[in-house]
């Protein structure tokens, strides 16, 4: 019993900490949100202070720069487009690897990794190259392929490592029963990886809706912008309107913040059940 | 086999999806150069006007998307991925002749122009020279007078004033490193008056291996511009931007701002609370010279399909004089075409144009043009790392031998590629 | 077991094909170009063997961008790893703030790099920036973090950090996670004490997590790019560059696009090099349970 009395306060102390290390650790998005509802005149003032005449006027201004809702169409169709075709590609790709334990399969997960030592900024020229060859450039399909090749060793590390936690038993006995590959992959693994494509998705999601480079050059101008990049344009460098900077950088993150946010227990539950077992 | 079967036809099924139709219109790509006073919409409306006038032509803006990316690197990376542009703002057309990425203007194309011919390379103009600018001091005359400092006719003079303002606490010039560009202004200056002032077409010299960058008269220009970055620019030059400079001298917390004739487009504004004042950089005697950009234009890329629309266009775009005028207006230009065009000008842009009548022009440093222009990537290296280094206290000399070493790897890679 | 070949094919070969159009190949055009004079724009250039190797070996700038890779590679992998370890351990709990606290590490993560350099520029300006104008109330003379590129890049390193020490957190989470409790409880129940329980149990076992974060925060540190580009762009006079830096403006301001080839194929043999040592160090150390 004694113990228990000792405990409480020592938890309290403790749940105070974590509090006060979060909120310190919020402080610079507490700057960015706070200074978005404010005027110029008052982020001068008061950098720090609560907005103390909120205004939805840098928002209005950052809509009327760029066709947000086009841009979050943009952004949404590549997105979602993208996580989807990596995930079918590398998790089917990862179950084959990952189950057939021979050296053409030892080859491939090598050779899916050399990806993950390349910075991504050194394939952008010549894959615009290959895709302008495959004339594949100014099209949304083109950064969706740019995209499959850039993450696929990511996704491959991820779902090999998860695979290999489902005992091997379940889809041989169904290969026995006469079922076919493929349909042991969708009908049984498939399933059975939701917490790993949960994991992926975020990753993904995370990094393809954030991309700024690739999808400027791949896009070009003609087939409409991502959020990123035309929150970007809006944002210029050359301006120091922090207010009008805040409420872009606003209007570029919240959605992917939100998915975060969403999506956290799956997200959770793919790592430790996946790569780290691997 | 089967599995080079079904390699194929995944291929295959790539390039199905891929292959659409390009539909046949005359559409023009033009890649514009965006900047505060010359935003997205300024370029637009001059496709706007041309699409108006030619209702069977389009015409299409790109830019570059933001100040990290400067334009001509931009230009490089859609040259390099085969989406060269057909008509573009070139700043630095030395860089692409080599490669033969740009047209040549024929004989008598650009009539219209006050000097066709400036900035020629071998003999071939590849670019319509849009706008003159130039480069010198705005001072802060509220503060010049109530510290009794005239305007500096000499170099020693210059020192003095900056002396007495840090004498009564006040910050003699405002200059960043941040951004890379600004200080080069600067350091453009001192080489006009020092070395270009002598020998107007020293560039063709350099460029012919006669001279090199480390010379008495060039260790001069940079030891005086390594005084003033040193001594008179405050504690922080490394982490000031652009902005910040301009931030800085129109509050009143600094009293010079070296930088060019466009920061009249700030003085027009009128948000500051004192008069401002302009003059060149001053020689060791006189303060005689003047450096001008004139290296910036209009360039047609060599593998358009439509050369004569983009002829049209540019012919268009000079000689409608709203459109033109608007265009200096927009940072107080001097204009380049035969007939002057005018404008609304502010008293400080009408003072300067007084001021220089009389004075020796020459070619901003960085950016002779023509003949005289710097190797492919020198320009960069002036601005990204000589002057940089220069600034925050680098020996002269080694850094102008490091210049001169740059120039022998440019060389040798033009040399190679030949 | 025999298997059906083709099926096995036709789940592996989408995926593999569409990475070696547009991961391997690119690559590959890459390390070509590196043994060539291509200056990127041309459509003529020449196979010049090793030079750009031997004049790359002999460049002050690469050795000064490798320093700087380098400075922020052993900052960001301390933060990520030994920050990372502990507040996995400190906050994994069954609490309100514990959760909430490991949410917040992770917020950042989920933003732009453009998105977090933007935020910080404004916090670390020197001229009326955040920190600035808090120690001005203070008294305090503004602290410039752009005084020394040691400085900035330290100051550069911790933002790194900030934005990205949530995935790493997660990792080791997720690891912590997978220790089973009653282990832990055994200790307990032995008067094993806290610190005790942490070097010898809590530790080795989460070795696969260290694995892949120590390989993950390297690489990623080997190519930092982005954060660097928007806060100091490499500036000034290329003290703060970094080698994708520095390769990148290499092909694109200097018209060098073969020895910018040649300066990534060695990154990527060093990314490799590293990886490979590091491998083999944390594997062995894994204890099996």
């Amino acid at each position: 019993m004694s113990v228990k009395r000792n405990r409480l306060p020592r938890e309290g102390i403790g749940s105070a900490l974590a509090i006060l290390f979060a909120l310190i650790y919020l402080f610079p998005l507490y700057i960015a949100v706070s200074n978005s509802f404010k005027s110029y005149g008052d982020i001068i003032k008061s950098p720090l202070a609560l907005p103390t005449r909120p205004t939805l006027d840098n928002f209005v201004e950052a809509f009327h720069s760029s066709n947000i809702a086009s841009l979050y169409g943009t952004s949404l169709l590549i997105t979602v487009s993208s996580v989807a075709l990596l995930i079918f590609i590398s998790s089917s790709a990862a179950y084959v690897i990952t189950r057939r334990n021979n050296k053409a399969c030892k080859f491939l997960y090598a050779y899916a990794l050399i990806g993950i030592m390349v910075p991504p900024v050194v394939t952008l020229v010549p894959s615009i190259k290959t895709l302008s060859m495959l004339h594949l450039m100014y099209k949304p399909t083109g950064l969706l392929m740019f995209y499959g090749g850039a993450y696929f060793s990511t996704t491959i590390f991820l779902y090999t490592g998860f695979i290999n936690s489902i005992p091997a038993s379940l889809d041989e006995s169904a290969y026995i029963d006469g079922a076919s590959t493929i349909g042991i992959f969708f009908k049984i693994i498939f399933p059975l990886l939701k917490p790993c494509t949960a994991t992926a998705v975020i990753l993904m999601g995370m990094w393809i809706w954030n991309d700024f480079l690739n999808p400027m050059y791949i896009l070009g101008s003609t087939s409409g912008r991502t959020i990123t990049t035309g929150i970007y344009n809006a944002i210029g460098a050359y301006t120091s309107q922090w207010n009008l900077v805040f409420a872009n950088v606003i209007l570029a993150s919240f959605p992917i913040v939100i998915l975060y946010l969403c999506m956290q227990k799956q997200f959770m539950s793919g790592l430790t059940a996946g790569a780290v077992k691997g | 086999m089967k599995k080079i079967l079904s390699l194929i036809l995944c291929a295959l099924l790539i390039c199905g999806t891929a292959c659409a139709a390009f539909a046949e219109e005359t559409k023009i790509v033009f890649c514009v150069n965006i900047q505060p006073q010359l935003p997205l919409e300024f370029w637009q409306s001059i496709a706007d006007r041309y699409m108006a006038a030619k209702p069977d032509v389009k015409v299409e803006i790109i830019g570059n998307p933001s100040s990290n990316v400067t334009l001509p690197q931009y230009e490089k990376t859609l040259l390099a991925t085969d989406q060269f542009p057909d008509i573009m703002v070139m700043q630095n057309p030395a860089d692409f002749v080599p490669s033969g990425a740009l047209l040549a203007f024929d004989e008598g194309d650009l009539d219209y122009l006050a000097d066709p011919n400036v900035g020629k390379i071998d003999g071939k103009q590849y670019v319509a020279n849009y706008k003159k600018q130039i480069i010198g001091v705005f001072y802060n005359k509220d503060m010049f007078a109530a510290n009794g400092i005239e305007v500096p006719q000499t170099w020693q003079a210059l020192v003095d004033a900056s002396e007495t303002l840090l004498a009564a606490g006040i910050q003699p010039f405002s200059l960043g490193l941040k951004d890379g560009w600004p200080q080069g202004q600067l350091a453009n200056m001192f080489a006009g008056t020092d070395l270009l002032a002598k020998d107007p077409h020293w560039g063709a010299k350099r460029n012919a291996d006669e001279v090199k960058f480390n010379n008495p008269d060039l260790v001069k220009a940079m030891e005086k511009y390594q005084t003033i970055c040193t001594k008179y620019c405050g504690s922080n030059i490394t982490g000031i931007t652009y902005t910040q400079m301009l931030e800085q001298f129109f509050t009143g917390k600094a009293a010079m701002l070296p930088i060019g004739s466009w920061v009249n487009a700030e003085v027009a504004k009128a948000e500051q609370d004192f008069e401002v004042g302009w003059f060149p950089i001053p020689g060791d005697e006189d303060a005689n010279v003047v450096s001008v950009f004139v290296n910036e234009g209009l360039s047609i890329g060599a593998d358009t399909k439509y050369p004569e629309v983009c002829k049209d266009f540019i012919h268009f775009f000079f000689t409608d004089k709203e459109l033109y005028g608007e265009f200096l207006k927009s940072e107080q230009l001097f204009s380049t075409t035969k007939d002057p065009v005018e404008y609304e000008m502010i008293p400080l842009r009408k003072n300067m144009e007084e001021q220089i009548a009389n004075m020796t022009e020459v070619e901003g440093f960085e950016s002779m043009t023509g003949d005289d222009a710097f190797l492919p990537g020198l320009k960069d290296y002036f601005t990204n790392k000589m002057t940089q280094n220069i600034a925050i206290g680098a020996d002269v000399a080694s850094e102008l031998d490091a210049f001169d070493e740059e120039w022998e790897i440019a060389k040798e890679a033009i040399d190679d590629a030949a | 077991m025999k298997h059906n070949k083709l099926h096995d094919t036709l789940l592996v070969a989408p995926g593999y094909l569409i990475y070696t159009i547009f991961m391997i190949i690119p690559l590959g055009m890459c390390f070509f170009y590196s043994f060539t004079n291509w200056d990127g724009i041309s459509k003529n250039y020449k196979l010049i063997g090793l030079k750009n190797f031997r004049r790359l070996f002999a460049d002050a700038d690469f050795y000064n961008a490798l320093k700087v890779t380098l400075i922020i590679t052993v900052i960001t992998v301390l933060i990520y790893n030994v920050l990372g370890v502990l507040l996995a351990v400190l906050l994994n709990r069954k609490r309100r703030a514990c959760a909430f606290a490991k949410s917040a590490v992770f917020v950042p993560t989920v933003l732009s790099s453009v998105v977090v350099a933007f935020i910080w520029s404004y916090i670390m300006q020197t001229d009326g920036g955040v920190i600035n104008t808090v120690l001005g109330v203070f008294g305090i003379a503004p602290y410039d973090f752009y005084a020394t590129p040691l400085r900035t890049i330290v100051m550069i390193s911790v933002i790194i950090a900030w934005n990205g020490l949530g995935l790493f957190l997660v990792i080791y989470v997720a690891t912590l996670n997978t220790i089973p409790t009653e282990l832990m409880e055994a200790a307990e129940v032995d008067g094993a004490s806290g610190v005790q329980r942490f070097f010898k149990i809590t530790l080795p076992l989460m070795m696969p997590g260290i694995t892949i974060n120590s390989i993950l925060s390297m690489a990623g540190g080997l190519k930092q790019y982005d954060h660097v580009k928007v806060i100091t762009g490499g500036g000034p006079g290329g003290a703060t560059q970094t080698i994708t830096l520095l390769s990148v403006e290499k092909a694109f301001e200097y018209n060098r696009r073969g020895y910018s080839s040649a300066i990534i194929l060695v990154l990527f043999v060093m990314i490799l090099i590293v990886s490979a040592i590091q491998l083999s160090i944390t594997k062995r150390r894994e204890v099996k349970y």
